[in-house]
């Protein structure tokens, strides 16, 4: 198995990572406004065009950042996992409030909130989201050492 | 987003042209990405103690004479002035 750190053999500046971060996401903007202003079969056409250049950008972005975001720890180093576990941090609470955000405005558009089993599974999302970092700690944590469970050869002077 | 950090200085560069390696070639030796060195000479990424003893053992020094949370002196003229404390 080779767990040499991956590199991709074409390196982007911050400034060219940026621009492509800042199109990409003017791109989706351009696709939900023009669905939102269109609508329908007359607004079609232009949203392919905004998803195309949103996949060809998003795409080259992933490259550009040497394919670290969905890369398994062990063809990454220190840095690289710890650059993205920092990502994926940092993208957790928005993606979370969007979610939600998505499904509560779906909300008051359809009134699914009379449904049980709407009910059920947005409020379970809603619980989890601010409980589950939480647990993964509380799972992954080993054991706290004693100040008294320590060798005496480890205990400072 | 900016974190706060220890600034800590290091020898890489030196050591590295010393011994005529290039990044990859050090990058290999200690199992990490080639820009990773690149990011720990430049300051702009800290070294776990793992990578900073992996590094210490690969160039055969401790690695306080690798890294310093003070700017470091050229190697020289520090040993200069250690054999100059032990004479004394």
């Amino acid at each position: 198995m080779n767990t040499k750190p991956y590199s991709t053999r074409v390196r982007f500046s911050q400034r060219t990572r940026r621009r492509l971060a800042i199109g990409l996401y003017l791109s989706l903007l351009s696709f939900v406004l023009t669905w939102l202003a269109l609508g329908g079969e007359v607004a079609r056409p232009l949203t392919w065009v905004f998803m195309g250049l949103y996949a060809v950008l998003g795409l080259t972005l992933v490259y550009a950042t040497g394919l670290l975001d969905g890369m398994p720890s062990r063809y990454l180093d220190e840095r690289q996992q710890a650059l993205r576990d920092r990502a994926h941090r940092l993208a957790f609470i928005p993606i979370n409030y969007f979610v939600l955000g998505t499904l509560l405005s779906l909300n008051l558009a359809n009134h699914w909130f009379q449904e049980p089993v709407f009910i059920a599974l947005v409020s379970a999302l809603g619980l989890v989201i601010f409980t589950l970092p939480a647990v993964i700690i509380a799972w992954l944590e080993p054991d706290p050492v004693e100040e008294s469970a320590l060798p005496s050869h480890e205990v400072a002077p | 987003m900016a974190q706060d950090r220890l600034k800590l200085y290091n020898r890489l560069p030196v050591l590295r042209a010393e011994r005529g390696l290039s990044r990859q070639e050090l990058a290999d030796a200690v199992g990490v990405n080639y820009q990773t060195i690149g990011y720990l000479e430049r300051g702009d990424y800290n070294p776990s103690l793992e990578l900073a003893f992996k590094l210490a053992e690969y160039f055969g020094l401790p690695i306080e004479a690798i890294f310093s949370t003070r700017p470091l002196k050229p190697l020289s003229e520090t040993l200069i002035a250690n054999k100059q404390e032990v004479a004394l």
